[in-house]
């Protein structure tokens, strides 16, 4: 690892002038000689050094400009302020030599032909990128192996399956070797199983090809198996940038213990293992939420199972939303 | 550097190819319109042998010809190009060591050579026909007369192929297109003698006409190889400077529109 960084930004902004129109028909024709503009800042003055090797999680809710950030990184927007510096490119250049040492791939978006095979748009990026043949072919059988895709890439890609087309999406993301990777929700929508398998392919193509990635997510266990940092972006603006681990331990000290029960429970005999968050019973269904400190989380789960009637029990992480919250309001108090 | 586009234009023309009823039915489609001008035509020179110097017979060369030349150069991918710019789709494109005006260009060559396959040999067909009920002058073209002609086509096609841009680039400032693309239609084949020739407007008209490039692609070739006017250094010259500034406002438009791009969804 060398000291000077891959990725380097220094105040970094994107402001859009939105336009407001008033709903109904009469908003729709005032708005035809009336219009108020409001300015919104996606991204509002961020900074932050990545170096070679890391992989960086960016978390925020809806809209907090993590996306518009990875969009500035690419080349694809043009900053308000700043200018970030890429393997040593500014992106909005679009330099060749740019474009062929990283990838964007977003789980909302797709780049393959969807009339086509999957097979075609990896010939087709093939030509783009210049990749010569045995490097390709070499790329391909790996990725292909890897993600366990042989028997698909020869289908329409419309007839795939979510996961399976997002595999495709990062096979053809891949081929050219990027040395920088920006994920962008790649495992939105798609089963746990699928998660993991995908989670577990970033990590290795992390480790064979020593490649650079900057992950968004809202999947806290994405984050968590994947980023030892962590950047956490709220209304545009950066509140965390460390690692993972200190904001679990500081911000995260709470599981949640899902609970079905086959005979009624009382409120309080739960009380006495942890937080109860919520309680319900109609009559023929009992379930509760539990929150339990995190190091206590499985012997407390065997503990209510030995006391309680339980039929079912799920030990989750809190979700992101929660904990950014949490980090949100502590940041906050502090100043 | 030459390769990736063709690539990119073989797998048009395969996806066209998929296409064929489609395409069989926009042929008939655009003939028919043809056809009942000329009908119109044949009822305005009733009792009549010749209208501002010309004969029936010239008239209905002259539109075979503007059928002619509006297949080889005319471009239609403004309304989904547009909707993918404003849809934010065309991250693909400036993500990668790819030319997103390029892209779109070796997409309509791709898909043009289909089209031109399946509609020229219909569109002769029709003439031949039409013939039996229409007289229609006979041409005598030189191999040098085709030639010069065959260079207006293509550069003709380019300058469509800028027009239509010029409309789809506008979509980075305006929401939508659908009237822009309506204006392009409208002054193309009014300025561009495509839709009557220039000699049957008003003087106005004829005064804009003048201006404008567009002649260059309809009106300018047809008198060209009808034989009502040379290719003067003169106007091979304007042609090319035409060309030129068409070129220039593409490249310029796309250089002040990107900044504009907002990449939505996603």
């Amino acid at each position: 690892m060398t000291d000077t960084p891959l990725i380097s930004v220094k105040n970094l902004s994107k402001h859009f002038k939105v336009y407001k129109k008033q709903p109904g028909l009469w908003g729709s024709i005032k708005s035809l000689w009336h219009r108020e503009y409001e300015t919104v800042k996606a991204v509002d003055g961020i900074s932050f050094d990545i170096h070679e090797g890391e992989i960086v999680g960016f978390i925020g809710m809806n809209g907090a400009g993590k996306t518009t950030t990875l969009k500035m990184l690419s080349g694809l927007l043009y900053p308000t302020t700043g200018t970030p510096s890429v393997l040593g490119y500014n992106p909005w250049e679009r330099k060749a030599a740019f474009q062929k040492q990283f990838a964007l791939v977003m789980g909302q978006k797709n780049q393959l032909w969807w009339d086509l095979p999957a097979i075609e748009t990896f010939h087709l990026n093939k030509a783009i990128y210049e990749i010569p043949d045995e490097q390709f072919e070499k790329t391909l059988n790996k990725l292909v192996k890897l993600l366990d895709v042989e028997d698909i890439i020869q289908i329409q890609v419309r007839k795939l399956s979510l996961g399976q087309r997002m595999k495709c999406e990062l096979i053809a993301a891949l081929l050219h070797n990027p040395k920088v990777l920006f994920l962008d929700e790649p495992t939105i929508g798609l089963d746990v199983v699928m998660q993991k398998t995908l989670r577990d392919f970033i990590k290795a193509y992390n480790k064979e090809f020593g490649a650079t990635i900057i992950l968004t997510s809202h999947y806290m266990d994405d984050v968590k198996e994947l980023c030892e940092r962590a950047i956490i972006i709220d209304h545009g603006k950066k509140i965390f940038d460390g690692k993972l681990q200190d904001i679990i331990d500081k911000y995260a000290r709470n599981k949640i213990l899902s609970l079905v029960f086959s005979k009624s429970v009382t409120k309080k005999d739960l009380a006495a293992f942890g937080t109860v968050k919520e309680f319900s019973e109609d009559g023929t269904h009992y379930t509760a939420t539990l929150l339990v400190a995190r190091k206590e989380a499985a012997t407390t789960a065997s503990k209510v199972l030995s006391k309680l009637p339980v039929v079912d029990v799920t030990i989750e992480e809190p979700p992101i939303e929660a904990i950014i919250r949490e980090v949100f309001s502590k940041e906050k108090a502090k100043k | 550097m030459l390769k990736k586009y063709l690539a990119i234009y073989r797998y048009m023309f395969i996806r066209s190819l998929q296409f064929r009823t489609e395409l069989a039915i926009y042929v008939v489609l655009d003939v028919l319109p043809f056809f009942v001008l000329l009908f119109m035509w044949q009822a305005a020179f009733a009792g009549k042998d010749v209208i501002n110097g010309f004969t029936l017979p010239q008239i209905t060369q002259y539109y075979f010809l503007v059928m002619f030349i509006e297949r080889v150069t005319s471009s239609y991918f403004e309304n989904w190009r547009s909707t993918e710019i404003r849809e934010g789709k065309i991250d693909y494109f400036l993500t990668r060591p790819f030319s997103y005006i390029n892209e779109i260009l070796s997409k309509d060559l791709g898909g043009k050579v289909v089209s031109l396959l399946i509609s020229i040999p219909g569109l002769l067909a029709a003439m031949v026909l039409m013939s039996l009920i229409i007289p229609v002058e006979p041409l005598t073209i030189t191999a040098i007369h085709a030639t010069v002609f065959a260079g207006f086509l293509i550069l003709g096609y380019f300058m469509q192929f800028c027009i239509a841009l010029w409309i789809v680039l506008l979509t980075f400032w305006f929401e939508g297109s659908a009237g822009l693309e309506h204006f392009k239609w409208i002054s193309v084949t009014l300025f561009s003698g495509a839709m009557i020739p220039i000699e049957f407007t008003p003087e106005w008209l004829q005064k804009i006409y003048a201006v404008l490039p567009l002649k260059y692609i309809f009106a300018v070739p047809i008198n060209y190889i009808q034989g009502n006017i040379l290719l003067t250094p003169r106007l091979g010259l304007e042609v090319f400077f035409s060309f030129l500034l068409m070129v220039g406002i593409t490249k310029i438009l796309w250089s002040k529109a990107v900044y504009r791009y907002s990449s939505a969804g996603g």
